[in-house]
């Protein structure tokens, strides 16, 4: 018999368990001792437990909503078990239990031993499975220990999908990931989505905990320089776009155009991305060639509609005011092109280079005095030092200031 | 192979998606027998093969009809098109469950996907992933290492720290995991210094307060914050990034760039714009990509140009095979004169002189006289450059080639060529005959005019009517007879109401007064329908009495005195 169809029996019989389990606590409450449906149950609950362990000894289970979990495998129960699924983990849960872990096959009285324990505790979520596992200890029973409701159901503890530290730095992550991919293979359908997504999940960390995108925001040095400088600037652009009453699609485009203005900058040679010497005239003329080449890479894309048009210009116009491309003439950049450049030049103070050493936010800010908008400078300066309000004390009347909208830009002007 | 734009678009929201269920109902059957099949554990590359071909020929089926595929996947359906596509047996359950589980969401496919992309798609959703391995990659990390570039995976995050994990995780087990289950193995993760810096980065997060940002009020109430907000409003609605943002960028980064490759490249991909543009019907945009570009032909205007040279081969290839049929496409979809005339008579200037020949051809099937006019118009401004005269452009023409240069020799008053032109009007083919109709208009002689009056009554419409216009222009009364002649002979068959009410103006602006008192009686004589003559026959002479001035506008009035039944139709004549 092959791995597979091992797998396939052990996750029926885990399930089965898990079912049988729900029957026994129910007929527990049901029938009296040594009752033949309750006989019947415990001889059930231990023949399955027997058959879980000696596929694989030491099997954790979870219940997780309408899953039920072998180990780190999810399982989807036939919607006949669900409803005996949801009542165990109901029970589970008024004891403060989230699931079981097997290490071996229980003989009837062990059983009752454990069904005993759980009855003693009336439930209203504890007493959790610290303390009962250490009364089973006590009480001998090692052929069952208890998993705690939060590791199952608490998916903001430290690790679940919902950790905001991790949901933060996955997102993070996953901004520089599509970074790594545009700077290798150029702009794609694919990765415009990808960014496309991540733009989304910044603009919705801004609302919820701009904090974090601050924290996010401080030169780290286990991403390299040239591939977290664009979802930095991507952040920072739609921090600052909030200011100005850009919807959230704005938003969204605002920081797509930040990611992928300097995408020309894949064809330089990695001496010139790395940032570990200093440039010589021909590497600083290479680098200023770079426009150019976004330009190219974005013309490569179908359909020259408002977005690429606008991707385009700004690509092009971005670093105008500071010197390249040499252009005949020039009218007013862009508002969004005026963000980019600034927060560009920002977040590269921000870091180590050859030629200066990184700077903090506050020096870096007034060290572009002058050079951009003073408006787009001071409202940087702000968001480097705003803090959210403390929370609000729990009864007490909203009053006018809390009414304020989360985008006083558009309110106020 | 014809050139198509390969996609609407990227965002979602704008995507429309293919009604065809079917397809997909069957593709993700053959996907969920693939899956089943790999789940058995039998090693079968042929099969695999075969399966994932099935899959990529009948996604292009989906994609050939110009619209990306999207899927969104729940706890136990994929939909397509808002419709269930899954099926419902233990194969197909399995399928979704799987997929499910490893987080997936939603799948986008764009036009551009190649068939290498969608069988990698086919292998990648039908892995075993309900008894993965513990050291196998996640469907996240497996579609990201893909590299699929026209492929996208919506993946929600999963655990980090599994449920399992009985000890506490470092900050740096974390991220490694979490750089796993990402699939980017690009991050370096190792140094102490770095896991200082993960653990401090995951703490910082961690004891960040949530809450929304209050601005400076200050900043908020300044001028220039309200200006900059009012700057941004005007930006959201893409009233200040146009056509000629872009124009100005194109033409300055092709003069900044000093790689000839580069120049080339970048033109190429303007003109595929441009050609893209012609397709949809657009050509003011297409010429706004290029006009600036043009422009560096001439010397004087723009000295500084370091790559002229390249700019201007690649400028020659404008008007290539697929730029031509992209004009053709074009028309089709917007078939508008006016919208074309202008654009086409300046991108025409960019014709070259070995390619006009072709040109010439091209232009002579043009299917409508403005069109062919102001690409005869274009030739005119570029014979200079190529030193070359019309007349020994006629002079070299061949049949196909003659409608164009005939319409040019209509701009210029060379009296030398009066007789190659009188030469021509005999020709067989009816454009040619027009055209030349169109040149004599620029002289006139009692030769000219008994030719042109042979012509009134020529078999194709267009020349009959541009004979009417040139007897028009000389007010040629000779001329009168023929035309009566026609109006009282005309028949259903054979006239349109437009090119009789053109005979009965024509009539009115050659015999002037004379010719309202003759229009009158005749349309007295016909306010009884009358068996035999034209049914829109009354309406036509009303047509010319029309355009008689005063004279005409009373007879008019007269015969509605004298007709009171005929009013309401007179004054709409009147009015119009």
């Amino acid at each position: 018999m092959n791995e597979t169809v091992q797998r396939r029996l052990f996750h029926s019989a885990v399930l089965r368990f898990t079912v049988r389990l729900a029957h026994l606590f129910r007929s527990r409450n049901m029938f009296p001792p040594g009752h033949p449906s309750l006989e019947l149950n415990l001889k059930a609950v231990g023949l399955l437990a027997g058959e879980v362990v000696r596929r694989e000894p030491g099997t954790d289970i979870h219940l997780l909503g309408s899953r039920v979990y072998a180990g780190d495998t999810s399982l989807r129960p036939p919607k006949g078990m669900l409803r005996a699924l949801r009542e165990l983990m109901e029970y589970l849960g008024e004891r403060g239990l989230g699931g079981v872990r097997l290490n071996a096959s229980p003989s009837e009285g062990q059983l009752m031993a454990v069904l005993d324990l759980l009855e003693a505790e009336p439930g209203g979520g504890g007493p959790g499975a610290e303390v009962l596992n250490r009364r089973l200890t006590q009480s001998g029973v090692l052929w069952l220990s208890f998993h705690n409701l939060r590791s199952a159901l608490d998916d903001e503890e430290i690790g679940g999908t919902g950790d905001p530290a991790l949901v933060s730095m996955r997102l993070y992550l996953r901004g520089v990931r599509a970074v790594h991919r545009l700077y290798d293979r150029g702009i794609s359908a694919a990765v415009l989505l990808e960014l496309h997504r991540i733009t989304l999940g910044i603009c919705e960390l801004s609302e919820i905990a701009p904090v974090r995108l601050r924290v996010l925001c401080e030169p780290r040095d286990f991403v390299p320089h040239v591939h977290r400088h664009p979802m930095h600037m991507a952040i920072w652009s739609v921090l600052l776009g909030q200011r100005f009453g850009l919807s959230r699609n704005d938003q969204v485009e605002l920081a797509i155009c930040a990611f992928i203005v300097d995408v020309g900058m894949r064809h330089l040679p990695e001496q010139i991305l790395s940032r570990e010497a200093e440039l010589d005239e021909a590497q600083v003329e290479l680098l200023r060639g770079h426009p150019i080449t976004s330009v190219q890479e974005l013309l490569a894309a179908p359909r020259m509609g408002e977005q690429l048009r606008r991707r385009t210009v700004i690509a092009f116009e971005h670093h105008i005011a500071g010197g390249y491309p040499s252009v005949l003439r020039w009218p007013e950049p862009h508002l969004y092109t005026q963000i980019i450049s600034l927060v560009d030049a920002f977040d590269a103070l921000r870091s180590d280079a050859p030629w200066h050493k990184a700077l903090s936010g506050p020096d870096a800010v007034a060290a572009l005095r002058g050079k951009h908008p003073d408006i787009l400078l001071d409202h940087l300066a702000d968001l480097l030092t705003f803090q959210p309000p403390p929370p609000e004390p729990a009864g007490v009347a909203d009053d006018d200031e809390d009414d304020e909208p989360t985008n006083p830009g558009v309110a106020r002007a | 192979m014809s050139e198509r734009n390969p996609s609407p678009g990227l965002t979602l929201s704008s995507v429309t998606f293919s009604p065809d269920v079917g397809i997909m109902r069957g593709v993700l059957q053959r996907l969920a027998m693939l899956a089943h099949a790999r789940r058995q554990g039998v090693q079968n590359p042929e099969r695999d093969q075969a399966a994932a071909t099935f899959f990529a020929s009948q996604l292009r089926l989906l994609l050939d009809q110009h619209m990306p595929v999207a899927l969104e996947f729940t706890e136990d359906t994929v939909l397509y098109s808002d419709t269930e596509v899954n099926g419902s047996d233990l194969m197909a359950e399995n399928l979704t469950e799987g997929l499910y589980s490893e987080g997936l969401r939603s799948l986008y496919v764009d036009l551009g996907a190649t068939d290498e992309e969608l069988s990698g798609l086919a292998m990648l959703l039908s892995r075993n992933w309900l008894d993965k391995a513990s050291d196998q990659d996640d469907l996240e990390a497996s579609s990201w290492k893909a590299s699929f570039d026209h492929i996208h995976l919506d993946i929600a995050a999963r655990r980090v720290v599994a449920a399992t994990d009985t000890e506490q995780l470092s900050p740096e087990q974390m991220i490694v995991r979490l750089v796993r289950q990402l699939g980017d193995e690009e991050f370096e993760l190792s140094s102490e210094q770095i896991e200082a810096q993960i653990a401090r980065a995951l703490a910082d997060l961690r004891s960040c307060s949530v809450g929304a940002l209050k601005p400076n009020p200050e900043l908020l109430t300044s001028p220039d914050h309200r200006r900059l907000v009012r700057g941004m409003a005007r930006a959201a609605e893409a009233r200040d990034m146009g056509d000629d943002n872009l124009s100005l960028v194109l033409f300055e980064a092709v003069r900044c760039a000093d790689d000839p490759e580069i120049v080339a490249d970048l033109m190429g991909k303007i003109l595929t714009h441009a050609r893209w543009d012609l397709r949809e019907g657009r050509p003011d945009a297409a010429l706004g990509r290029l006009r600036r570009l043009m422009m560096v032909a001439d010397v004087d205007l723009l000295p500084d140009i370091p790559q002229r040279e390249t700019i201007l081969i690649e400028l020659e290839r404008l008007w290539g095979e697929e730029f031509r049929e992209a004009l053709l496409e074009g028309w089709e979809a917007n078939p508008d004169v006016e919208t074309w005339q202008g654009p086409l008579f300046t991108l025409g200037q960019a014709m070259s002189r070995s390619g006009v020949e072709s040109m010439l051809e091209f232009a002579a099937a043009l299917p409508e006289r403005g069109l062919r006019q102001a690409l005869a118009d274009a030739m005119l401004t570029a014979l200079d450059q190529w030193g070359v005269t019309l007349r020994e452009l006629l002079d070299a023409a061949t049949e196909t080639q003659l409608p164009v240069i005939l319409l040019g020799f209509a701009r210029v008053t060379d009296r030398t060529a009066v007789e190659p032109l009188l030469a021509k009007v005999s020709s067989e083919d009816p454009v040619v005959r027009e055209a030349v109709l169109v040149a004599l208009r620029a002289h006139q002689s009692p030769r000219i005019k008994a030719t042109v009056r042979k012509s009134l009554a020529d078999d194709a419409r267009a020349v009959r009517l541009e004979a009417l216009r040139y007897v028009c222009v000389y007010r040629d009364a000779e001329a009168s007879e023929t035309i009566m002649g026609r109006i009282e002979g005309a028949r259903a068959d054979t006239y349109d109401v437009d090119e009789l009410s053109a005979l009965t103006r024509a009539y009115a602006i050659i015999n002037r007064e004379g010719g309202v008192a003759t229009l009158s009686t005749l349309a007295a004589r016909h306010i009884e329908p009358r068996k035999n003559a034209h049914p829109e026959l009354l309406t036509a002479v009303l047509s010319g009495l029309a355009a008689s001035g005063p004279a005409g506008r009373a007879a008019i009035q007269q015969l509605g005195r004298e007709h009171p039944e005929l009013r309401g139709r007179l004054r709409e004549v009147l009015s119009s």
